[in-house]
């Protein structure tokens, strides 16, 4: 029993860093329909750049700081880092093909990550590299479970951005926007919204928050590559459509999900399945529920 | 006003998008050999009607029969087999492909040779595909389409456009056929050419005719019974002199006047 | 002039297998294997790259799970010929003219045994997907073909991690050429008759296309098989040439490079797929020493052609014989 509430613990700081990608995902595909493969990536920039950052400010005069003050240093400075990479892919890539057909935005989308792979590879570096420590890892107990002031960093950073999130979709201006074009491009079009600073907005926020969960992996699990982006980016897209793509609380529990079927798998089957699961809740959300937990039926306009 | 036998018959359909009810208990007659209008306000929920009838949208309740039978819960193409063809409001062809496979592509499911024969080139499917051919020359050569006949859909003028979409339709040897606006943005010599087309789908082909539109003149001119949907509901039915001095008709369109040019 | 179709077809068949078979006899001895192995590895690229134009580039469909595709037919074959065929044809001793005939006839049966697998597979996760529309495809065969991997490293009956060694060597130049030709057959008329037509126009315009009485799901799903089953052929003539198969030959990136093939060539153009299929089998051997690049260049180039030119090489259009001989018009 208590190793399955281990396990569950586990499984939801891992399943908050997916929940952070997959809103990413679940909000440009809401605005635009397209599947932006290069998301994951931008989640391994987002690393990389904490990587270098955190290099700097504990090597740097900053080392006599307070680790919190160098956690948020690094974490805003990567999730700023990631949101001007969003704002550039989104500007150069996807608006010169916003009126082609929608294959080629998506073919373009994975031209795009494997361009990050592979330059990543070329200017990183191939082989894995340790993410500085920003943190001291210590445990704490609560009852029968143990958990380390990482997992609750994780735990409670994922909170606050996603309550930011919920904040900026409901309570401004251009989250309304957002919301409203994602119903309808021409209506909004119409009602005077700029779309194309809307659809910027979008990838700028998704960027960021995907650069967040690259920081939050960097201290749960510190160990960075050029690919790792690859594996976490499709999980998080697999949330998405779970949760029911194109929909923000959706992509939350959708995470949260897939971050505990994993580690229950790697728990009580083998490490080896670790992957395969996701897949398999894939094949079972298309198989049984298309449009996932949350979605509702789109109807297709004629 | 039921004289003759009925083709198509909603009865008492229902249809509703989240929250938003698009038709309410609609029910709608038309005869066989007839030619009716469906008029009404912009989202009335006339697309929306046809999207039913076309297996696009399944009713919420009520039914739907073409000839008898119900085709509520039926796919698109199984309904277009039976004998509906349509057109659409913002013309849908096939761009990238040429007038002439546009019209030959649509034929397609009267051509039955098998996989292997296609693939080897063989006798049965060169006798399919000469039959086809000259089948699809005689509509392009109906719809006044033939020297258009190799050039891309998507570089054909719009009043050539709207032309082909009726030419694709006819091609799949409809029963009935639905028209979408089949008048908008031509000008007045093509609509005179158009309302000409339409009157002889019926006398020539012996087609039942179904047609939403928005310019009166051709309305009035060629349907000879009219329907009106206001809000998802049908407000008034009747002959096209009858509706127009249609008391809940003339206020559906108040503030909206029916465009007369 | 009925049959002229068809007897045209057998004349050209007959004699492109005349061509092969005297150029595998004297060409291939005579550059050697590495050549040879260069010349094989374009055959396989090509039969990939038109097979998969016709999911993606006629019916409009985007799979991204060639590779695995392709690795359900070669380990299915691989492991047909392994533990069945190979035994079987060992018992009939090894005389020059008894191999010369059970060889090949084992190298057919394998091979569509595999492509038979890999089209299975592909109706299995066509039907359910192909129903729903746009992107959902992308992702499952993108799943489908990491599950596959998973199973597949998990098999020790066909070597799991270690991979799977001792396949027979029965792939020959003259096989390879002679499917990638079949294939190239089978693409292009299916695509000039009515079902071709049908299936463009179900790329073109889907809610058109079911109004028409089009039945769009069967033909997506048939696009989909077919282009399945002629990945498994290559996936076993990889096999059988090679020797040995590992699943880290058959992983996501397998799949974006036969993409690559098909987009850079223009999708819905043959001709442009055995361009480019034959162009970037080549280019990687040509530029040995610059690896790190490669992947680098084919995403740009990918991200490139995108945005200037998203028809591709050809743009859709096929080699006419008229191009070479300004007389000679074809009606």
């Amino acid at each position: 029993m208590s190793q399955f509430v281990q396990q569950l613990v586990n499984g939801l700081s891992l399943g908050a860093i997916y929940a952070l990608i997959a809103l990413g995902y679940t909000m440009v595909y809401g605005i635009l329909r397209l599947i932006n493969f290069a998301h994951g990536d931008v989640y391994m920039v987002g690393a990389f750049v904490g990587y270098y950052l955190g290099r700097l400010v504990s090597a740097g005069a900053a080392s006599s700081s307070p680790s919190v003050v160098n956690f948020f240093l690094v974490l805003g400075g990567s999730m700023a880092a990631c949101a001007l990479l969003g704002w550039v892919l989104e500007r150069s890539a996807y608006r010169p093909l916003r009126k082609a057909p929608r294959l080629n935005a998506l073919i373009t989308a994975i031209g795009i990550s494997l361009l990050l792979e592979n330059l990543g590879q070329l200017v990183f570096g191939a082989d894995p590299k340790d993410f500085p420590t920003l943190v001291e890892r210590t445990s704490l107990s609560v009852g029968i479970v143990t958990f380390s002031n990482i997992q609750l960093i994780v735990i409670v950073t994922a909170i606050v951005l996603m309550l930011g999130l919920q904040y900026i979709v409901h309570r401004t201006k251009m989250g309304t926007a957002m919301r409203a074009v994602s119903f309808s491009h021409d209506a909004s079009g119409l009602m005077g919204i700029n779309i194309h600073r809307v659809i910027s907005f979008t990838f700028v926020l998704g960027s960021a928050l995907a650069a967040a969960a690259g920081i939050l992996v960097g201290l749960y699990n510190p160990k960075i590559d050029p690919l790792m982006g690859i594996m976490p980016g499709l999980k998080a897209f697999v949330a998405a459509v779970l949760g029911g793509i194109g929909n923000i609380p959706g992509a939350i529990v959708g995470g949260l999900i897939m971050g505990v079927a994993e580690t229950l798998t790697v728990g009580y089957l083998s490490s080896t399945y670790r992957d395969a699961i996701t897949f398999v809740i894939l094949v079972a959300v298309l198989l049984f529920r298309p449009t996932g937990l949350f979605g509702t039926t789109a109807r297709a306009k004629v | 006003m039921n004289q003759s036998p009925a083709i198509l018959e909603f009865r008492n359909a229902c249809l509703a998008f989240g929250g938003l009810r698009a038709i309410q208990n609609v029910s709608l007659h038309v005869g066989r050999g007839e030619l009716v209008g469906l008029i009404g306000p912009n989202g009335a929920g006339k697309t929306t009607l046809f999207n039913m009838a076309t297996g696009v949208y399944t009713p919420d309740s009520g039914e739907i029969l073409f000839e008898g039978n119900g085709i509520g819960s039926l796919a698109p193409h199984q309904i277009n087999r039976l004998g509906i063809a349509r057109t659409f409001q913002n013309i849908r062809l096939w761009g990238q492909m040429t007038v002439l496979d546009n019209i030959r592509a649509a034929m397609h499911q009267r051509v039955s040779t098998a996989l292997w024969q296609v693939v080897a080139s063989g006798s049965a499917h060169a006798i399919d595909e000469e039959r086809l051919l000259e089948e699809a020359r005689e509509f392009l050569a109906y719809l006044d389409l033939t020297r258009f006949e190799l050039e891309y859909a998507k570089n054909l003028p719009y009043g050539e456009q709207r032309r082909l979409e009726i030419a694709r339709a006819l091609a799949t040897h409809p029963k009935l056929i639905l028209l979408d606006e089949p008048a908008a943005g031509m000008n007045t010599g093509e609509k005179v050419k158009l309302m000409d087309l339409i009157r002889r789908l019926q006398s020539e082909r012996h087609l039942t005719v179904l047609l939403i539109e928005h310019d009166m003149k051709v309305v009035m001119g060629v349907c000879e019974r009219v329907a009106v949907l206001d809000h998802g509901e049908k407000i008034a039915e009747g002959r096209p002199e009858e509706i127009q001095r249609h008391p809940q008709v003339i206020e559906a369109y108040l503030g909206e006047a029916p465009a007369t040019t | 002039m009925k049959q002229r179709g068809a007897t045209r077809t057998l004349l050209v068949a007959a004699l492109y297998l005349a061509v092969l078979l005297v150029l595998g006899s004297t060409l291939i001895p005579f550059i050697g294997p590495y050549y040879t192995q260069v010349l094989i590895f374009i055959g396989i690229n090509i039969i990939l790259a038109v097979s998969l134009n016709l999911i993606l580039g006629f019916a409009g469909q985007f799979s991204i799970g060639h590779a695995g595709f392709m690795a359900l037919g070669g380990y299915t074959s691989a492991a047909l010929s392994f533990y069945v065929l190979a035994p079987l044809l060992a018992g009939f001793g090894t005389g020059g003219l008894i191999s010369a005939i059970s060889e090949p006839a084992a190298l057919a049966v394998s091979l569509l045994v595999g492509g038979i697998a890999a089209a299975l597979a592909g109706l299995l996760v066509g039907i359910p997907t192909l129903r729903l529309r746009g992107d959902y495809l992308a992702i499952a065969t993108l799943g489908m073909g990491e599950i596959i991997r998973v199973v597949i490293l998990n098999t020790d009956f066909v070597g799991g991690a270690r991979g799977f060694t001792d396949i027979p060597r029965w792939t020959t130049f003259t096989w390879v050429f002679l499917l990638a030709g079949l294939c190239i057959l089978v693409v292009r008329n299916l695509i000039a008759s009515t079902m071709g037509r049908a299936l463009i126009a179900v790329r073109e315009d889907e809610d058109a296309a079911a109004a028409m009485g089009i039945n769009t799901t069967r033909h997506k799903v048939f696009a989909f098989v077919l282009g399945a089953f002629f990945a498994g052929v290559a996936g076993g003539l990889q096999a059988h040439y090679l020797q040995y198969l590992h699943t880290n030959s058959f992983t996501f990136l397998r799949s974006i490079e036969i993409v690559v093939f098909v987009v850079l060539g223009g999708g819905g153009s043959i001709t442009g797929s055995v361009i480019a299929a034959t162009v970037l089998t080549i280019l990687p051997e040509a530029l040995r020493g610059a690896e790190s690049w490669r992947m680098v260049i084919y995403s740009a180039l990918l991200v490139v052609m995108m945005l200037t030119r998203p028809q591709g090489l050809m743009g859709g259009r096929e080699f006419q014989w008229s191009w070479l001989l300004p007389g000679f018009k074809k009606k």
